[in-house]
């Protein structure tokens, strides 16, 4: 007996080096592409915090004298068709994007988790008749959904970004239900019912913790599909209403006054575009962080 | 087999009625007077009780739905509030068009990430990976009006060489539609393209890990032998299942594309439907679309059977 | 004379996580045609990784050969690259492998006539028509039946055990002169292992054929082997003929192997002894002998110096030591002078027999039975059950160990899982603290959960790896209101971690910061939390490493005579259920075929399934294998849904009777506690 517990002492100074929390800040920033992804993110947080005191004009200010008019010292990306400066619309359209995917994305990953979680638990009637209602919402492309919900509710911000999380269940629900099938499987899942843990507990303690990890990347990733989404919509006209700023909307406008002043257009397609790219790398570093795989001697 | 395919069918059926139910109740949600909204304010009493009878909104929604889904079966799916034509006529003039625009980017795609993706998981970790790697990101990232902008901008406005907007059959003018086609279907494909990349990337990757790859190797087989013959058909099994939603995702984008290419598909229809308030239209369309989709998924699923042997006992 | 296969001072590198691991330290081996030779060592001491070095198959990303030479009937294969045609054809067509996961190790879609006729048209230039001729001929050789039709079978329609014989008849298939088994049989039961082994030890002697064994099993080194090298942190720490090495070993590591292995003819009480310690880290650099800080035998010389190198003991037995260890084999045969300790030990254990019998029953198990449902077709609508447990019956007394034995398939671990509740058995009585709990509702359940607890196989999944130690240790305590306030929970759990020889410090770590042996301790203390009188032990130490098994083997009867616990040990380990058993009963596709008491189940086994059960474990001692007789059975075991008529056994077995396959023989009492279910004894 003595002599084992000595041995214990001895793996002590063995012990893998860094604990959890380093571990994963290592591998996760150990890609410089997740680290540029990291900082536009904070970046995009911040302009939209800040946008009032970093928009150098109001994006609402008309003047239509100086329409259209190209980069100068005062209007640093120029003027769109109605003479509002185009970086401070940009930069207040930070906000929109950003709305619009948080609380999409919040909508969506509760709602879809839940229903997830519930499936994957009790399966039998009630996981058949959650799958195929995520189905019916999967055969119906997001735009298109997002759309008929905009016709029938009024093509408000609001519709928008509750047309898009119902359009995001789908992908949590599922994956919440494979995560959740899967770990039920596990040996110490059982060892809580053998030790006599109330079903409530087991789902909340030992299930639920070890489903994570996938979610988490999923939210990140879905940013990104949510703000390009909330682009596509606003591009086609809904969302937000004239006179506000959106990025898709500003595409949109551009797309007459190509000759004009071209950034218009290109300018909100851009930030687009490495916002978007910005979550998905993110969400990638998170992945490779997160995998199970990597962790110490598993 | 024969039971997998038999269960599919159901489960699709039963989608579709789901699909049905939502598409109906969309009318439903609509805060006020269904028929006030779509004759617009100025309409008289008179056009909107006549409005409200030609489409049965006096009685119970039930009923309504009943008679709707009744008159969907039989292939009439009302008239179209703007056009005067039946919406049955219209989709079948737009449909073909979105399907070519979508079939030549679904081609377009899957002959260029696949092989890319392959390419990227044998060569990981070389520059031809990051360079295939980074491409797909950001073709997951880039706005597809966008990019339709950009590409008219440069290739139609500066350069002169392609049609700005415009569709012409194939069957017509071939080689003016495909000058056409171009760079709608460009556009179209980046989205699954790039999603195909990174998925047939960590398929290789995750089956190249696998046990009987080693063995293939230790049989003294050529690389190329074990990456295709014995990777590869392995790989595509998850692929697949990709394919399907793609799928969706193309008739989603093709929204975006028509519009900007000014394309008369069942994109656009939706659209202008959308903003009509052109009920009929709208239901009529996502009726069909979910049929669509519904079907590709279920000819990828059936597929399975082809690709993982796995399957075909169940 | 020149060897087939010489390998000379070969060094791999594998670089994880930053750190560069010495996998292959300078290993240097040979085999002849026609040798069989074995490679012993635990997981991760390199055995493996050199076999794959040699034919270069290692991932090269994370792995590098950096040095050594591989001479194969004369030329060095490492000098050529690793895809080069000439490795290639090495590789299948010169030397097959053939690897341990039958489950993994063959391509799912592709046919197995397939995965055999590649081989032979690309090594020996076959049509495609003549190869496949010869594919139905292969695998007909290795025993699959009906070879014609099962050619065009997939892989997932093979039971593991056949897989593994496709593997060998691939491996096979295009004559090389060097077949190497790395770990071959080492996932298969013990009746297919034997079968397999034979089938391999038949091709050597028909074809001279070269035969390397890679293995972690004492056993079928000393039943098959002539030559063995054992292999400790990446180099050979002995080598010699078998039977120089069993008869003396002279590395510590050897002779810990041998001291640690329990054997099936091992007296009772034989305590095991571990090999103290963790398995060596490949990252440490240190120059010193990488067996030291586990070494019972060191002196001052293996603390200043390096790695000692190999050195003649005598004729072709090598040992890396600077110690000159004299000793002598394990020696369990009773000379004169022993017998009249033979004789007392004889009585004592009648004795304790006695005592263990007047004992109260503790749990007793009547006519278990467990089916479970199949869903098929269209509907999804049951078509028939799966009985995994027909019949089941028996009794554990207070303070005893039942030892519960069979092969795949036969149901053990599902009898644990109803006894334990996780399933609701379809029929039968489970008598736990005078109450039948078989179909007891969860509610009332809850409090008894308390007095019987599981120990689970997989130290990797039995642990929520979100959760610490300490917590799950002490969750029974929590969910049962065991302790009044925080710190008789603290104490509690310290405690605990104590009785399992665990630090009480490390509770606040994770478990994938624990080796595999220590996290089964954590789940022996979660399950010793709640104070239980029955442990139900499902395969504990299985997926541990010799050395470390010793240790929980030991820990389990420690805490059994200290606690008086009441043991239900599920193995498939004969040697193991033999050593730690006090009564044993043989399972059977969801019947127990014979239950006695340790020694008469050993000494004088009575079903015949027991007996070729028994006879299929290899001792780890060459001088008696020598003298055993070998019972090969037939087939495989029946899948569940085909159950034989009459005797589940009865298609297998060597001394069937035509009545044997029309009535079901019931378990009935031959002499004393001794019970048997067979036509034939009865």
């Amino acid at each position: 007996m003595t002599t084992v517990t000595k041995q214990t002492n001895q793996f002590s100074s063995q012990a893998p080096s860094a604990s959890g929390l380093w571990r994963f800040l290592r591998v996760f920033l150990g890609r410089k592409v997740v680290i540029f992804g990291t900082v536009i993110i904070l970046g995009l947080i911040i302009t939209a915090i800040f946008a009032p005191q970093l928009a150098p004009h109001d994006p609402y200010q008309q003047n239509l004298r100086s329409a259209l008019q190209q980069p100068s010292e005062q209007h640093l990306l120029g003027t769109d068709q109605l003479g509002r400066d185009i970086l401070s619309r940009i930069i207040y359209g930070a906000r929109v994007s950003l709305t619009v995917g948080f609380v999409s994305v919040g909508i969506g990953s509760l709602l879809g988790m839940t229903l997830g979680l519930l499936s994957g638990f009790f399966g039998g009637f009630i996981d058949s008749l959650i799958m195929r209602l995520i189905d019916a919402i999967m055969a119906i492309p997001p735009l298109l959904l997002a759309l008929a919900l905009g016709a029938a509710m009024g093509g408000g911000l609001q519709n928008v970004m509750i047309s898009l999380g119902i359009a995001l269940i789908p992908g949590y629900a599922r994956l919440m239900r494979g995560q959740v099938l899967t770990v039920k499987q596990m040996d110490y899942v059982k060892a809580g019912e053998v030790i006599g843990s109330s079903d409530f507990r087991i789902m909340l303690r030992h299930i639920l913790p070890n489903c994570m990890s996938p979610l988490i990347v999923l939210v990140t990733l879905n940013l990104g599909v949510a703000i390009l989404a909330e682009a596509g919509l606003s591009f086609l006209g809904l969302g937000i209403s004239p006179p506000g700023a959106a990025w898709g909307a500003m595409v949109s406008d551009g797309y007459r006054y190509l000759l004009n002043n071209p950034l218009l257009s290109f300018a909100p397609g851009i930030c687009i575009m490495l916002v978007v790219l910005a979550f998905n790398l993110v969400g990638d570093g998170l992945r490779d962080a997160l995998d199970p795989r990597l962790r110490g001697t598993l | 087999m024969a039971g997998y395919i038999i269960r599919r069918l159901m489960q699709a059926v039963v989608v579709l009625i789901i699909v049905s139910f939502i598409a109906f109740s969309i009318l439903y949600v609509l805060p006020g007077d269904a028929a006030l909204i779509m004759l617009g304010l100025e309409a008289t009493p008179e056009q909107i009780n006549a409005l409200r009878q030609e489409l049965g909104l006096n009685q119970p929604m039930l009923v309504q739905y009943g008679q709707w889904f009744f008159k969907i079966l039989q292939g009439d799916f009302g008239k179209s509030i703007v056009y005067r034509d039946s919406v049955a006529d219209l989709i079948g003039k737009r449909l073909p068009v979105t399907f070519h625009l979508g079939l030549v980017a679904l081609i377009i795609s899957i002959i260029i990430s696949i092989p890319a993706g392959i390419l990227s998981a044998v060569r990981r970790g070389s520059i031809l990976d990051s360079v295939i790697t980074i491409s797909a990101n950001i073709g997951m990232a880039i706005p597809i009006f966008w990019l339709g902008i950009l590409g008219i901008y440069f290739f139609s406005l500066k350069l002169g060489w392609l049609p700005v907007y415009g569709y012409t059959s194939p069957f017509d003018n071939f080689w003016l539609s495909t000058k056409q086609m171009i760079m709608p279907a460009i556009c179209l494909a980046v989205v699954p393209m790039a999603t195909l990349t990174r998925q047939t990337r960590s398929s290789m990757l995750e089956v190249i890990r696998q046990d009987y790859i080693r063995t293939a190797r230790s049989k003294g087989l050529k690389e190329r032998t074990v990456l295709i013959r014995h990777a590869l058909k392995n790989a595509i099994i998850p692929i697949v299942t990709l394919l399907g939603l793609q799928i969706r995702n193309l008739v989603g984008g093709s929204v975006l594309v028509e519009t900007i290419f000014t394309i008369p598909g069942m994109g656009r229809l939706m659209v202008s439907g959308v903003f009509d308030k052109d009920f009929p239209v709208v239901q009529g369309g996502i009726m069909v679309i979910a049929l669509v989709v519904v079907l590709a998924n279920l000819i990828v699923d059936l597929s399975y059977g082809y690709f993982d042997p796995r399957i075909r006992n169940e | 004379m020149t060897h087939l296969l010489e390998v000379k001072n070969l060094k791999t590198q594998f670089k994880i996580d930053g750190k560069v691991m010495q996998v292959v330290n300078g290993v240097s081996y040979y085999i002849n045609e026609g040798e069989i030779v074995s490679v012993v060592g635990e997981s991760g001491c390199g055995k493996s990784v050199s076999q794959l070095s040699g034919v270069q198959l290692i991932p090269t990303p994370p792995g590098k050969i950096v040095g050594g030479e591989v001479i194969f009937e004369g030329v060095d294969l490492l000098k050529f690259k690793a895809d080069s045609e000439q490795m290639r054809d090495i590789r299948g067509g010169k030397i097959g492998f053939v690897f341990q996961e039958p489950m993994t190790s063959l391509n799912p879609v592709l046919t197995v006539g397939q995965q055999i006729v590649e081989s032979l048209i690309l090594h020996l230039r076959m049509t495609k028509a003549d190869a496949r001729i010869r594919a139905v001929e292969l695998i007909k050789m290795v025993g699959i039946p009906d070879a014609k039709q099962r050619i065009d079978d997939y892989p997932h329609q093979f039971s593991g055990g056949m897989r593994q014989r496709i593997m060998i008849a691939m491996a096979l298939s295009c004559n090389p002169k060097l077949l190497i088994a790395d770990e071959a049989t080492t996932a298969l039961d013990v009746t297919t292992q034997a079968q397999i082994l034979e089938v391999l030890k038949n091709i050597v002697a028909t074809t001279n054929t070269s035969l390397l064994i890679v293995t972690h099993n004492l056993g079928i080194v000393a039943r098959y082997a002539q030559r063995i090298y054992v292999m400790y942190a990446g180099r050979v720490v002995e080598s010699g003929t078998t039977k120089d090495i069993f008869s003396e070993p002279r590395h510590p590591y050897t002779i810990g192997l041998l001291k640690a292995v329990p054997r099936l003819d091992e007296p009772k009480g034989h305590k095991l002894v571990p090999i103290d310690g963790l398995p060596p880290d490949l990252a440490d650099k240190s120059p010193n002998c990488a067996f030291l800080p586990r070494c019972p035998y060191r002196t001052e010389k293996c603390l200043e110096d390096t790695w000692p190198e190999l050195k003649q003991v005598e004729g072709r037995h090598y040992a890396a030591c600077y110690v000159n260890i004299q000793r002598k084999r394990l020696n369990f045969y009773v000379g004169e002078v022993d017998k009249t300790k033979h004789a007392l030990s004889k009585t004592l254990d009648s004795i304790e027999q006695q005592a263990i019998s007047a004992r109260s029953k503790i749990l007793e198990v009547k006519n278990l039975k467990m089916n479970f449902p199949m869903y098929k077709g269209i509907l999804r609508s049951k078509v028939a059950d799966l009985k995994v447990i027909e019949d089941v019956n028996f009794e554990i007394n207070k303070g005893e160990t039942l030892g519960l034995v069979g092969e795949s398939g036969c149901g053990k671990t599902t009898v644990a899982r109803c006894i334990l509740r996780l399933y609701n058995p379809t029929e039968g009585q489970i008598i736990f603290a005078g109450q039948d709990i078989a179909q007891l509702p969860k509610n009332t359940l809850r409090p008894l959960r308390r007095k019987i607890q599981l120990i689970f196989q997989d130290p990797y999944s039995s642990l929520n790896p979100r959760q610490s130690a300490g917590s799950i240790v002490g969750e029974p305590l929590k969910i049962h209101n065991l302790a009044k306030n925080n710190i008789e929970y603290q104490e509690r759990v310290a405690e605990l971690f104590k009785m399992v020889g665990l630090d009480p410090s490390m509770k606040d770590r994770f478990p994938h910061e624990f080796s595999g042996g220590q996290r089964q301790r954590i789940g022996i203390a979660r399950a010793l939390a709640s104070d239980p009188s029955v442990i139900v032990c499902d395969e504990p130490i299985s997926a541990l490493d010799v050395s470390i098994q010793a240790q929980i083997i030991n820990l389990l009867e420690e805490l059994q005579d200290k606690l008086g616990l009441t043991y239900l040990f599920i193995a498939h380990d004969l040697s193991v259920v033999r050593h730690i058993s006090n009564r044993v009963a043989v399972m059977y596709l969801g019947r127990i075929v014979e239950i006695t008491d340790w020694k008469s189940l050993y000494e004088n086994p009575l079903h015949p399934y027991t007996k070729a059960l028994l006879s299929a474990v290899p001792i780890p001692d060459p001088f008696v294998e020598e003298q055993r007789d070998r019972i090969i059975l037939r087939g495989e075991v029946p899948s569940l849904l085909n159950r034989p008529s009459g005797c589940n056994f009865h298609p297998r077995c060597p001394v069937a009777k035509k009545e044997c396959s029309l009535n079901v023989p019931s378990l009935s009492e031959v002499s004393a506690g001794h019970k048997v279910a067979c036509l034939g004894v009865t």
